[in-house]
């Protein structure tokens, strides 16, 4: 996860890098005095603008794609309760699991612990 | 001072001094501009869209095929293997179902019942010949793995078919409205792909907003079957009976509830004093998942041939229907429960309690029908 997130940083940051590279090529081909390094420079800031636009780009459709694959990741939870005393407890959804399914004995007062519950938990982003 | 800029677009574009030769430059730069303008801007346009398109394709392509391989994995895992299941399945992707022919009306809700009674007992029966060791539940889920993996297949394959017919007749018109209705193509064959994942592992969907409702409502009550896939419990609230009705789950089934409405209201003989109907609703933008809302009317989302005889029923014997809906979007009504949802179906059934309390009299019968989808909720 670390470094999956320290590449997003680094593809979000490139772009900003670029970008303020590209403006001081800019002012400086205005300020050169030599007209060829001048032209030079120009171009170099040309260039790097678009390679801000595109490194832009590549960031932004690298965090889609790792959005998406973390909405998909979201945990699916059975919520389970029992229906003498209340008490809930929550784990992740098994294949086989069905809402006001028997699936035994509460732990504290003996009654039918069944589940109550079935919901995609959305994952919780870590900012 | 000249800037470098300046210097540039003097120097390379225009032919650097104010000779002939700079214009010369500038009769061509503009006879370039002016031909892309008004002889290729539409051509441009044409290669804009049907480069979107492609690109929607591939992707729509991708999910048909994932969709398809997961379907090949649940029937893998349901112990139906071999070259020749695979075969059968894919042959079995196109599978189709012909509407009946509608420019004479007359009884065309009987017809279209016929079709998709037709329709379901050959999903059932294919399924039941690919996964013969799997149990009624696993078959169930299995239809609707199936029907998911269909409705994939048939959006790429109807996309494609624009998409390369628009390409062959060079047709603007036919690429732009394809790639104008892409972003609701996608999202549609997204929310069947969140269903594929919901149906092959028995999670609950949204769908199942209102048989989740009446599976709260019949919990712990004797229950017995009173239409095709249709189970329903009889009980006293607060001096009022109450027949309450849904699908027979934990399997993927939507039974069929308007059959049993009219069935019971027939061994009634018609004395039910209201009909209460909870579904899922498709909600508009800007509108919050898991709103709750009143209105009146059959509030069933079915082809017709339900929803026809439960009407035809309240309308025989003069019976008000209620209406409970719970707002969400496709996406959600085709993808495991959200919490909004859950939370909703016990708002939804302290407001039928209310509606009874407060609408049926004392010692009078009232029918709560549970409509939607009820993969993953018993009863």
């Amino acid at each position: 996860m670390s470094s999956s997130s320290g590449a997003r940083n680094a593809l979000l940051a490139a772009p900003f890098i670029a970008l303020i590279a590209s403006l001081v090529l800019f002012v400086l081909s205005i300020f050169y005095q030599d007209e060829e390094i001048s032209n030079l420079l120009t171009l170099a800031s040309i260039t790097t603008l678009f390679a801000a636009w595109w490194l832009y780009f590549l960031g932004r459709r690298a965090y889609e794609k790792e959005k998406a694959a973390e909405e998909a990741r979201g945990a699916v939870v059975t919520v389970l309760q029992c229906e003498k005393c209340g008490f809930r407890e929550e784990r992740e959804f098994k294949e086989g699991d069905y809402v006001f399914k028997k699936v035994g004995e509460c732990a504290k007062c003996g009654g039918a612990w069944i589940i109550s519950a079935i919901y995609a938990k959305p994952l919780e982003r870590k900012r | 001072m000249v800037s470098g800029l300046e210097s540039v677009l003097q120097g390379w574009l225009f032919g650097g001094d104010t000779t002939g030769t700079s214009f010369i430059w500038n009769v061509i730069w503009i006879t370039v501009l002016f031909a892309l303008i008004f002889f290729f801007n539409q051509r441009i346009q044409l290669w804009t869209y049907q480069r979107n398109v492609e690109k929607a394709a591939v992707k729509l392509e991708i999910l048909a095929e994932r969709g398809r391989e997961r379907l090949l994995e649940v029937v893998k895992q349901l112990g139906g293997e071999g070259e020749e299941k695979i075969k059968a399945i894919d042959n079995f992707l196109e599978f189709f179902a012909i509407e009946p022919v509608d420019r004479d009306p007359y009884g065309v809700l009987r017809r279209l019942e016929h079709i998709l009674n037709l329709r379901k007992d050959r999903i059932r029966s294919f399924v039941a010949g690919i996964a013969p060791s799997a149990s009624k539940v696993q078959q169930y889920n299995l239809e609707g793995v199936m029907e998911a993996a269909i409705a994939l297949n048939l959006i790429f394959r109807v996309v494609r078919h624009y998409l390369i017919l628009g390409k062959k007749t060079r047709s603007l018109f036919i690429l732009m409205q394809l790639d104008m209705q892409m972003p609701l193509i996608m999202k549609m064959a997204e929310a069947y792909f969140n269903a594929l994942k919901a149906f092959s592992k028995g999670e609950p969907i949204g769908d199942g907003l209102g048989p989740l409702v009446a599976a709260k409502l019949m919990h712990g009550k004797e229950k017995k079957y009173v239409a095709e896939e249709v189970v329903a419990s009889e009980f006293d609230m607060d001096g009022r009976r109450v027949i309450v009705l849904k699908a027979e789950g934990p399997g993927s089934s939507v039974g069929k509830p308007g059959e049993a409405v009219a069935r019971l209201v027939e061994q009634y003989g018609g004395k039910i004093a209201r009909i209460i109907m909870v579904d899922a609703a498709a909600k508009l933008e800007g509108e919050k998942t898991g709103d709750v809302v009143e209105g009146v009317g059959a509030a069933i989302g079915d082809p017709g041939p339900e929803k026809y005889k439960i009407e035809e029923a309240a309308v025989k014997w003069g019976i008000p229907i209620d209406a409970i809906i719970v707002k969400m979007g496709l996406d959600e009504a085709l993808s495991t429960m959200k919490k909004e949802i859950v939370d909703a179906a016990d708002e939804v059934v302290e407001r039928i309690k209310k509606i009874i309390v407060e609408r049926v009299k004392e010692g009078e019968v009232v029918i709560v029908a549970g409509i939607g989808n009820t993969i993953g909720i018993g009863q």
